[in-house]
């Protein structure tokens, strides 16, 4: 007897330990999931909008309120944006701030979805208090690094969600001798910290699944990005900063609050992130740290997302590394300077674009300024609005790899990939309950 | 003989009180500057044993802010509930550690988790303050850049007076219990003990001893433990000399410290041969 298979929706109302609030809807046709939606629903935000008519050198401050996670890489996108626009080299010291500023930003977000919002999917257990309680001093272990994080952050930012020091033209203070012998203590016992998590993490069990990507990143020339570089893929296409807006095109979805974001003329997924950084840039890695990828065999480029948890670790280790290697060398210049001068702000009219690598990807962001100086149009592109489409092919194809039974179980492994990519979805608003229609 | 000993420690060994009172929300978020707002308003020389901190509730950092601490005092606002009873302006004071009264949600998102994460990992941690309270306002609005409603403006006077009922309950109940005077004059009196046992078969005298100026203990309740607490000793019917301090900024403001001993001539002991005829 010939039977029709049956339709079935599946729904996630509301995914756990994700970083803002969506579901998910999945169509099912018999055993095969034929159809995904990742459903934003986070009231759209507007900040766009919010910024035109205002000055633009409040551009910083206004779109750090957009993420209380990755405020550092809003300011520094927006800052670079507005000191290209107007052709300003900020001073080297300066620069050296923003990058510590990144580093400690990187840590703290890192080491957040390692620990309380991504190994418990590892170790067997619904939340970070319940891991906590068979595996508390990795538990410390993590809070101490999430804390080295945060004292950089108040060190030199002023505090440690939405910091105030960085403006356009640079920082308004630089750090005192005894703030970066004090912050240089800490980030040494950081470094251990870090490389143990790194063998911590190593030690869990990763589904046996991996994908093909299309990676975007920024690069730098032997150097892990981190503040600033040139736009590059895996695949073909010649990227550069203008490429947002003709190589890579937002589209809106309608079953969700962000826009998606798609690459190249068939308007292919892509994915930016610590798995693209690492793929196109892991080379650049302290020797320390490639001799821990080998030792762990971690693959390079990594096409597994379940194991992106080993690459936001060594991510840690280097933003820490990186940073004591930036506050021995804030210290010598600050200890022999004669007093950096900060650049004039001239008020000019024109397009300025700024991008980072915040901790969950490339961030871009493009202003118009007129004559004089307010911002008349601008475009913010997070990275977990770019990632959207990969992340919803992801679920497509882990769930019909993994063949999952029941419903609760295909909630449970929608859950677990979608957190490995760590979406952001306060940022995207530009995010999870799960809706599976069975047909 | 004359000794001047080191400050001994309080009985049980303690150390200063050590409090935090914590103000949680966003003072551009209308209602929800409750905590900052009543933070503020607080005298900070209200209590020397508690710090003042602001915080946006953010798990991990409330732990961090946790460490050391043998109190919190929460300063948050509260969503109104209509099952609980709960309208704008109302304030409540909640013991946390409290079963029933920490029932939170999962550690869902750190966009999410807030003060009963925070509780909960803490907890785990065996890093969680001794005693936990809230003193909740209950909101009306929470807008962006809002002011504070009317009802909440006028709850701030009475939340600041539950904090301090808090504080003084906190205190007094540790000053009743670990500081209490008996089991401190125990301790002076066997460090005492230890004292004089360099001059053996000597009677002790007299103590001296000088209350800080922020110390609880009463000179007279002292007296009375220390003559139940010498009986049988070689320190039975020494007298105990109270020196009241009165410099509340020094280091030693809250202690009872011993600072002389007198000790009397040796005792002739007198042969069992000799007690025996004497008695024969």
């Amino acid at each position: 007897m010939n039977r029709e298979p049956s339709i079935k929706t599946v729904t996630v109302d509301y995914v756990t330990r994700v970083e803002g609030k969506a579901a998910l809807s999945l169509t099912c046709s018999g055993e095969t999931i034929t159809d995904v939606q990742l459903r934003i629903f986070e009231p759209p935000r507007l900040f766009e909008s919010i910024l035109k008519g205002r000055s633009w050198t409040e551009a910083p401050d206004m779109t750090a309120r957009i993420c209380g996670i990755c405020p550092v890489a809003y300011q520094i996108s927006a800052a670079q944006a507005m000191e290209n626009l107007a052709k300003i080299t900020i001073p080297k010291q300066s620069q050296s701030v923003r990058r510590l500023l990144m580093c400690g930003e990187w840590i703290v977000s890192h080491t957040i979805h390692i620990y309380l919002l991504h190994a418990p999917d590892f170790l067997g257990f619904a939340n970070a208090i319940e891991m906590a309680k068979h595996y508390p001093e990795q538990m410390k272990r993590g809070l101490a690094l999430k804390e080295v994080g945060n004292e950089i952050l108040t060190t030199l930012g002023g505090r440690s969600v939405h910091p105030v020091n960085l403006i356009v033209g640079g920082v308004c203070r630089l750090p005192s001798n005894k703030e970066l012998t004090k912050l240089k203590h800490r980030l040494k016992s950081a470094v251990d910290l870090a490389r143990e998590t790194l063998s911590w993490v190593s030690s869990f069990s990763f589904p046996d699944f991996t994908e093909e990507y299309i990676f975007v990143s920024l690069s730098r020339p032997k150097s892990y990005p981190l503040t600033d570089g040139n736009l590059v893929t895996n695949r073909e296409w010649v990227l550069d900063e203008r490429s947002f807006g003709s190589v890579i095109l937002e589209e809106q979805l309608s079953y969700s609050t962000a826009l998606a974001s798609t690459i190249g003329p068939s308007h292919e997924r892509y994915l930016t992130g610590p798995m693209a950084r690492f793929a196109l840039n892991g080379q650049f890695l302290p020797e320390s740290i490639l001799t821990a990828i080998e030792e762990n065999s971690i693959p390079q480029p990594c096409c597994n997302p379940f194991r992106s948890i080993q690459v936001r670790a060594l991510e840690v280790w280097f933003a820490c590394s990186e940073a004591l290697l930036i506050v021995e060398e804030l210290r010598r210049e600050i200890q022999n300077r004669n007093g950096e001068k900060f650049p004039e702000l001239q008020t000019r009219a024109g397009t300025g674009i700024g991008i980072t690598e915040a901790p969950r990807g490339v961030l871009f962001q493009q202003y118009d300024v007129d004559e004089d100086g307010i911002i008349t149009n601008c475009s913010i592109i997070p990275p977990t609005a770019q990632n959207q489409k990969q992340i919803e092919k992801s679920i497509l194809y882990f769930l019909n790899h993994s063949k999952c039974g029941n419903d609760e179980e295909l909630r449970e492994c929608a859950e677990k990939i979608i957190r490995s990519f760590d979406p952001c979805i306060s940022c995207a608003t530009h995010f999870l309950s799960l809706e599976v229609q069975r047909l | 003989m004359y000794l001047v000993c080191d400050p001994f420690s309080l009985a049980g060994g303690t150390k200063a009180m050590n409090g935090i009172i914590i103000g949680i929300g966003n003072r551009y978020r209308g209602d929800d500057g409750i905590g900052p707002l009543v933070l503020d308003r607080i005298d900070m020389k209200m209590n020397p044993h508690f710090d003042l901190v602001e915080s946006d509730g953010e798990p991990t950092g409330l732990i961090s802010l946790f460490r050391g601490r043998d109190w919190c005092i929460f300063i948050d606002a509260i969503i109104p509930n209509v099952h609980l009873k709960f309208s704008p302006g109302m304030v409540v004071s909640v013991d946390l550690l409290m079963e029933g009264n920490n029932k939170g949600t999962e550690l869902s998102s750190t966009h999410t988790g807030g003060l009963f994460d925070a509780i909960g990992l803490a907890s785990v941690l065996g890093c969680l303050p001794k005693k936990v309270f809230l003193v909740g306002v209950v909101g009306s609005t929470f807008g962006s850049c809002a002011p504070l409603s009317e009802s909440v403006q006028l709850a701030i006077q009475q939340a600041i007076e539950e904090v301090g009922q808090l504080v003084r309950s906190l205190v007094n109940e540790k000053q009743g219990g670990i500081m209490h005077e008996s089991g401190m004059i125990d301790e002076l009196v066997t460090t005492a003990l230890a004292w004089s046992a360099a001059s053996p078969n000597r009677r002790i005298r007299s103590i001296t001893v000088e209350v800080g100026a922020l110390s609880p203990c009463d000179p007279e309740h002292l007296r009375e433990h220390f003559v139940e607490a010498c009986k049988g000793t070689w320190a039975e019917g020494a007298s105990l000399i109270v020196i009241p301090k009165d410099d509340i900024t020094d280091q030693h403001a809250q202690d009872v410290t011993m600072v002389n001993l007198t000790v009397e001539e040796p005792i002739v002991t007198i042969p069992e041969a000799a007690n025996a005829a004497c008695h024969g």
